[in-house]
C-alpha cells in the first residue's frame, strides 16, 4: 500500500470537504461535496476495495451528488444575506462538533490494539469473493436492501409526481 | 500508515459532516453534511478490514455495501420531501419550516 497517494487522497477528501462547509452558494456546496464523495471512492480503491470504490464513485459522485444538484435546480434556496458560519448557533456547533471530535480522537489515540499497520497485500477482496459472501451468508440483508431500495425509490417518484 | 492514522481521518471527515449538517441553513445541505457522515463511517468499516488478517473480515465490505444503498435511498427519500417542502412553501430555509413547531 504507498504511502504518499493515500496521504494524498486523504488531504483532497478533507480539502473537498472544508470547501463544502464554507462555501456559501448551495451549488458550490454540493459540487465540492460531490468531488470529495469521489475523491472517497477513489481512497477505497487505493485501500485495495476496488469494487466498493468503484460503487461508491458510481452511487454517490454519480447518483446522489446529481441528485442534490437537480433538487437544488428544482428548489432553490434563497439566500438571505446571513452567513452560515457567524453567529452564536455557529459558535455553539463549532464547540459542540470539536468536543465529540477530541473525544473520539481521544480514544482512538488511547487505545492500543490500533497501533497496527497495513499487511503488504489486501486481504481477499474479489469481486468473486464478495458476491459468495452476498448470495450465500447475507442472502437475506440483500433480498431486504433490494425491497428498501425499490420500496424507497417508488415512494420517492411518488411523492414528487403532481397529481392532476 | 497506521489504523489510528485513517480512523482519524474518517473521525474528521464525520465531524466535518456533523459540522455541515448543524451550521447550514438550507435544507439540501444539511442532507449533504449526513451523506458526509455516512461516507466517513464507511471509511471505518473499510479501514477495519484492510488492517485485520482474519479472511472472514470481508463482512466489512459487504457491510459497507450494505450502508451505501440504505444511505442512497434514504438521500432520494430525504430530497422528496425537500421538494414538496418548496411546493408548500416557496422556501427550504429549515428555520422556516415550523408549522408543525409546539
Amino acid at each position: 500500500m504507498s504511502l504518499i497517494p493515500i496521504t494524498l487522497i486523504m488531504l483532497i477528501v478533507l480539502a473537498a470537504a472544508l470547501s463544502a462547509a464554507t462555501l456559501r452558494q448551495p451549488v458550490h456546496c454540493a459540487l465540492a461535496a460531490a468531488g470529495s464523495f469521489a475523491a472517497v471512492g477513489i481512497l477505497f480503491i487505493g485501500l485495495g476495495a476496488e469494487f466498493l470504490g468503484f460503487i461508491q464513485i458510481l452511487v454517490y459522485a454519480g447518483g446522489v451528488g446529481i441528485l442534490i444538484v437537480f433538487v437544488l435546480m428544482l428548489a432553490p434556496p434563497v439566500l438571505s444575506g446571513k452567513r452560515h458560519l457567524k453567529g452564536s448557533g455557529a459558535i455553539l456547533s463549532g464547540a459542540t462538533v470539536l468536543l465529540i471530535f477530541i473525544t473520539m480522537a481521544t480514544v482512538i489515540l488511547q487505545s492500543p490494539s490500533l497501533a497496527i499497520t497495513a499487511t503488504a497485500k489486501a486481504p481477499e477482496a474479489s469481486i468473486a469473493a464478495i458476491g459468495e459472501k452476498l448470495v450465500a451468508s447475507h442472502l437475506l440483508p440483500l433480498q431486504i436492501a433490494g425491497v428498501l431500495l425499490t420500496a424507497a425509490l417508488i415512494g420517492a417518484v411518488l411523492t414528487v409526481s403532481e397529481k392532476e | 500508515m497506521t489504523l489510528q492514522i485513517v480512523l482519524l481521518f474518517s473521525v474528521l471527515l464525520f465531524s466535518i459532516g456533523l459540522m455541515i449538517a448543524l451550521t447550514r441553513h438550507t435544507a439540501v445541505l444539511i442532507l449533504v453534511g449526513v451523506e458526509l457522515m455516512l461516507a466517513g463511517a464507511n471509511i471505518n468499516f473499510i479501514a477495519f478490514w484492510r488492517f485485520s488478517d482474519d479472511p472472514t473480515a470481508i463482512a466489512g465490505i459487504v457491510f459497507a455495501l450494505f450502508a451505501l444503498a440504505v444511505s442512497a435511498a434514504e438521500a432520494a427519500v430525504g430530497l422528496a420531501i425537500i421538494v414538496l417542502l418548496y411546493r408548500h412553501s416557496h422556501n427550504i430555509d429549515h428555520a422556516q419550516a415550523r408549522l408543525l413547531r409546539g
